[in-house]
């Protein structure tokens, strides 16, 4: 369990230093709001890495040229 | 700084630091060691029919105290090879040329030992012959051993790195025998070879599959491979494989090391003759010389996960190179396709940043009015982000997909030989190693920093004090690169900023 708890902080802090630091020099490329980064963040807070962590890759998978995008909060 | 800077900086660091730890590549400087010649018999030298100044001259070999080993040599145009008298073994083989190019001191050995041996018993009494034909030597070895014979013949090309191997165990007596039959590898490569932390050197096992491989230090149990197509032992850049028909291939611990094995056992009847044929590969690890041997060797070569990229970038820059004759410009032509290949995905992001950048005050305006509230400000972007038609056409997919490509070009540029000893222009004389001067990466630097320059920017004034940092931070990252990286980052970089420049001005254009 605590590992667990370890785990997802530092799957989250990650993903912080990568929008603090690598997402702007890569441009805004994101359809949707909140952006691939931040969803997973969420999503992985709330729901755990086993739940988590498939909906982020399928968010981004989802994220695509041929996609309209929009508004997609953790539902 | 704040907090948030300081935990930046700190970890960019670390990252740099770890990133150095397992990329850099060590530079291998060959030992001489002074003690002792092998002895050799001078009437069996086998003259190399372009005679090497330096063929009768003992070769300055290492030999353990108490070991000598009864040798002698046979020189074809690639390999230098010392064959053991008495068992047929081959002692040690050095590479002495790749692609018209001397090569110095890369020899297959081990210490105290053979470097390839045939098991079966151990002989009595060994008779061998070497003949020369036009286009080859043959060695022929008969080894005794009560109502065995075993012959060994090799026959070593003129003009090749591979060495055939026809075998024969015949029982001359009247008992029936089960022979163990064993090839064997190493321990260890040698001398000479370019040995990083990051490339894998040891021994392997193909099997058709997949490459079976564990580094030599940390090999404990039997690694046992059913039905191996090769065995072989692998440097960044040289390969020494046996291709045969065994049933079993071994990986075993040796020492501190391993050594790597195929195995069989025959069972000989009162005048039966068990024949065979197998092939040594001593040489480099190009990969379309070892696709054209057909003994699926070039898997030696790990390209890596993404292979199915690495392979046509680097058939893309061999056939540039065909027509230029210089690596350094492969590299860049390549860069160019794949950008140009790239373009559609990452124009529309760059040309939409653009347009965000102007959406800015606006997007601060909803920030200010619905202050708090969440739910509201999102709703009222997407809004604004319809209005104004900026929804990014790429996503985010496309951006992840251009990693793939990097690392597979990263891969090709590190493993492949082709760039080894090859010269861009002045002072760049091997693209293969770091850049002597430090100026490719320092241009690189540069280049990230224009590049940096030309994209908008966030508010954030920490933000702004980390980006500064990164070109200084990835210029200490490729300092030690091999140039042909290096040149790959910069040319990519420029081309980048061409685009850029471009995309500011159009959308520039349109606002007016």
């Amino acid at each position: 369990m605590k590992l667990k708890y370890y785990l997802v902080k530092l799957i989250v802090k990650t993903i912080s230093l990568y929008q603090y630091m690598i997402s702007p020099y890569l441009g805004k490329n994101c359809k949707y709001y909140p952006t691939c980064s931040e969803y997973a963040k969420q999503v992985i807070e709330k729901k755990g890495l086993i739940k988590g962590i498939p909906l982020s890759i399928w968010r981004i998978i989802r994220c695509n040229p041929f996609s309209h995008g929009g508004y997609d909060p953790i539902k | 700084m704040d907090k948030k800077t300081v935990l930046a900086v700190v970890l960019s660091i670390l990252v740099l630091l770890v990133f150095q730890h397992f990329y850099y590549p060590t530079t291998y400087s060959p030992m001489v060691e002074d003690n002792g010649t092998i002895p050799m018999d001078k009437d069996t030298n086998v003259k190399n029919n372009t005679l090497n100044s330096d063929f009768l001259q003992p070769e300055l070999q290492s030999v353990k105290k108490n070991t000598s080993f009864d040798t002698f040599r046979i020189d074809n145009n690639f390999l230098s090879i010392l064959f053991n008298k008495e068992n047929g073994n081959i002692h040690s083989a050095k590479i002495i040329k790749y692609k018209e190019k001397i090569v110095s001191d890369i020899i297959f050995e081990t210490e105290n030992n053979d470097y390839f041996t045939i098991l079966s018993q151990g002989g009595s009494e060994t008779k061998y012959d070497i003949k020369e034909s036009e286009n080859s030597y043959i060695i022929e070895f008969d080894i005794f051993h009560n109502d065995m014979v075993f012959s060994k013949i090799y026959t070593v090309k003129k003009n090749s790195y591979l060495i055939k191997i026809d075998y024969k165990i015949s029982n001359i007596g009247d008992k029936s025998y089960i022979i163990p039959l064993e090839f064997t590898i190493g321990p260890g490569l040698g001398k000479g070879f370019d040995t990083g932390k990051y490339i894998f050197n040891g021994p392997l096992i193909y099997d058709n599959k997949k490459i079976h491989k564990k580094k030599p230090a940390k090999v404990k149990e039997d690694i046992v491979v059913q039905n191996p197509l090769w065995i072989g032992y692998t440097s960044k850049y040289f390969l020494f494989a046996i291709v045969g028909t065994f049933p079993k291939g071994s990986i075993t611990k040796n020492g501190e090391s391993a050594q790597v094995k195929m195995s069989d056992e025959l069972i000989l009847n009162p005048g039966d003759i068990k024949k065979s044929t197998a092939s040594i590969y001593a040489g480099p690890k190009e990969y379309s010389y070892l696709k054209s041997l057909g003994f699926k060797l070039e898997k030696s070569i790990d390209f890596g996960i993404f292979s199915f990229l690495s392979i046509p970038f680097l058939m893309v820059m061999n056939y540039f190179y065909s027509i230029f004759n210089n690596f350094g410009f492969a590299i860049i032509l390549l860069t160019m396709i794949i950008k140009i290949v790239t373009f559609p995905l990452t124009n529309t992001s760059m040309a939409s940043m653009r347009k965000m950048q102007n959406l800015q005050p606006e997007m601060k305006k909803i920030r200010e009015k619905f202050k708090g509230e969440s739910q509201k400000i999102n709703t009222a972007i997407m809004d604004l982000y319809k209005k104004n038609k900026v929804n990014p056409i790429g996503g985010c997919l496309p951006m992840i997909l251009q990693i793939p490509i990097f690392i597979a070009l990263y891969k090709a540029l590190l493993v492949s030989i082709e760039l080894k000893g090859e010269p861009f222009i002045g002072w760049i004389t091997d693209l293969s190693m770091k850049d002597p001067y430090y100026i490719t990466p320092i241009l690189m630097g540069i280049s990230m920093f224009i590049q940096q320059r030309m994209t908008p920017s966030t508010g954030d004034p920490n933000q702004q004090k980390i980006f500064m940092l990164m070109p200084v931070i990835f210029t200490f990252l490729f300092i030690n690169f091999p140039a042909g990286l290096v040149i790959y980052w910069l040319v990519n970089n420029v081309l980048t900023i061409i685009q850029q420049y471009f995309i500011n001005k159009r959308t520039s254009a349109r606002q007016i």
